[in-house]
């Protein structure tokens, strides 16, 4: 398996920048992610950007669809298919979101949350440890955004997301910016998210934009700069539990590649 | 695994699906949630946050739903989205959304079906001159352009001497990196204008043709191109999608007349000798 170097920086690849990348490899972006997903089917583009990827940096896995928490079986076709994809890119890790996507048969596309309860940390770190088995490669949780919380949660969402990972034995790919959105919609500390993570156990940081909305709640949409407190955030969790890979995400209005890859340089300042 | 969910999260996830996919309001010009039509028991499961109410925050996850999945039918659909304009094209993929909702992982697939269920809908609504003709004719570009570009790769036909010998009575096997599509309006040229990114903008339907245009949509490699079709030859690729070609010849000789029929005639073997260089077929069927 590929290793990824601990302080490396990595760039989500997204087709806007593709050609960019092309005509020169910045030496900024030390890996690449891909939303494993978007490779999945039969078309052939995507695949053959992949093996020319391949050929320039380490490539990790990103995925959306696993339903972690979902109460539907773990889709075990889906899984099979994520499995190949990495072993094809021999990626140095898999991650995929603590959350739920599907119901009923139907797919919502989207990072959903649930009461933060004990029988449900026992129930999702026993698909998560499946998942990192059946991979046969480091798995990564990533912690959510979220808007809403319930009356029957008895646990912090730290505590819920700290105890999924130990149980399970697998790993936090934490998303930083998502510890500030949620922090800000639930009115909490960051850094006491921060405290309760076990930095050894993690894969991979993200970080990307987020849009203030006239009521106070901010979004997270991946479609500007990450924003000053963020970074701040981002260099007490370095000087915490530094080195860790850093990636940056950016799914909307995504600007030229030099934009993006100049954002991603403002991680080695934030580690000065 | 052997444990099965708590009953509670089935129940609170079959209540959550059910809020995010209400449908959004568009009666006041926006689109805006319908809090009122939530569940109940999952508006009071609900906190409420310093910046708003349980229904204030369960209509994030709501318009985060439709908006993403009206984001990747804009993405698959762009020529149409910016011919009907965006809040009126969000109305037509949510009544196709809740007809048949997503089921797979794959967000792309959100959109599979939307040109055809454009081509059966009784009643679109697109402000200003768009005959609804034209956009179903730009739905089956827009789902061209997709198809071709998610096809697998599949080596172009190379026919042996032997095959050539016998080519007449068999079929020609379609390649999935080829599309026929055709036009009223110079909706070709207008998709071929796109970026990437959809903008809210309205586009101009071109000036209607004298007579339907035909044209190849063709990926090779990595590259989408678009090839025009005359008159006959597009009948004779028509043809040769169920026919082998000497009854695709046959039939499509016997429908033409005048300058039609002397240039299929005169140009059917470039037409063939051009269609294997750009991999229109795979093989014989």
């Amino acid at each position: 398996m590929t290793a990824l170097p601990r302080a490396a920086l990595g760039l989500g690849l997204r087709l806007p920048h593709v050609a960019a990348l092309e005509r020169e490899w910045p030496s900024s972006v030390e890996y690449v992610e891909i939303i494993s997903e978007n490779y999945l089917s039969a078309a052939a583009p995507p695949r053959q950007r992949l093996e020319w990827v391949r050929q320039k940096v380490p490539i990790v896995l990103h995925g959306v669809g696993l339903n972690l928490l979902g109460h539907e079986p773990i889709d075990e076709a889906y899984l099979e298919q994520v499995a190949r994809l990495a072993d094809s890119v021999d990626a140095p890790f898999v991650t995929d979101h603590l959350s739920w996507g599907r119901a009923s048969g139907l797919s919502h596309h989207d990072l959903l949350p649930v009461p933060f309860r004990p029988e449900v940390v026992a129930y999702a770190a026993e698909r998560a440890a499946f998942v990192q088995a059946r991979l046969g490669r480091p798995f990564g949780l990533e912690n959510l955004s979220t808007y809403a919380a319930f009356h029957e949660s008895t646990m912090t969402e730290w505590a819920f997301y700290t105890s999924v990972v130990r149980e399970a034995g697998c790993s936090f790919m934490l998303d930083i910016n998502n510890v500030y959105v949620s922090s800000v919609n639930h009115h909490f500390d960051p850094r006491t998210y921060l405290e309760a993570i076990d930095f050894g156990r993690v894969l991979q940081v993200h970080m990307a934009g987020h849009e203030p909305q006239p009521d106070g709640t901010i979004i997270d949409t991946h479609d500007r700069p990450v924003l000053p407190q963020v970074w701040h955030l981002y260099r007490e969790a370095w000087l915490r539990g530094g080195p860790f890979p850093t990636l940056l995400e950016w799914d909307g209005h995504i600007p030229p590649l030099a934009v993006a890859v100049a954002e991603l340089e403002k991680a080695r300042e934030a580690r000065r | 695994m052997t444990r099965a969910p708590p009953p509670w999260l089935v129940t609170f996830q079959r209540h959550f699906s059910e809020t995010i996919r209400t449908p959004l309001d568009a009666s006041s010009g926006t689109l805006r949630a319908q809090v009122h039509r939530y569940p109940v028991a999952l508006r009071d499961a609900t906190r409420a946050g310093p910046q708003g109410g349980p229904e204030a925050r369960l209509a994030v996850y709501n318009r985060q739903y439709w908006f993403r999945l009206f984001g990747a039918l804009q993405g698959e659909f762009p020529l149409v989205a910016q011919l009907m304009g965006l809040f009126h094209f969000n109305q037509a993929a949510q009544r196709f959304l809740l007809k048949h909702p997503p089921r797979g992982v794959d967000l792309r697939l959100a959109a599979q079906g939307f040109a055809p269920w454009l081509g059966g809908v009784p009643s679109l609504e697109a402000p200003g001159a768009v005959p609804r003709e034209a956009l179903v004719q730009a739905a089956a570009i827009d789902a061209a352009w997709s198809d071709v570009w998610m096809a697998p790769e599949v080596p172009a036909w190379s026919p042996r001497p032997e095959e050539l010998a016998h080519v007449d009575a068999r079929r020609l096997r379609c390649s999935p990196t080829v599309r026929l599509v055709e036009e009223d309006w110079a909706l070709v040229e207008l998709r071929r204008t796109l970026g990437s990114e959809v903008e809210d903008r309205r586009l101009a339907l071109p000036p209607r043709h004298a007579r339907p245009r035909a044209w190849a949509v063709i990926r090779q490699g990595a590259a989408l191109g678009q090839l025009a079709l005359s008159p006959a030859r597009a009948s004779l690729m028509r043809a040769l999608e169920t026919k082998t070609l000497g009854h695709a010849l046959a039939e499509v000789e016997a429908s033409l007349d005048g300058e039609d029929r002397a240039a299929l005639l005169r140009e059917v073997s470039g037409w063939m000798a051009e269609g294997r260089r750009l991999g229109f077929w795979s093989g014989l069927a």
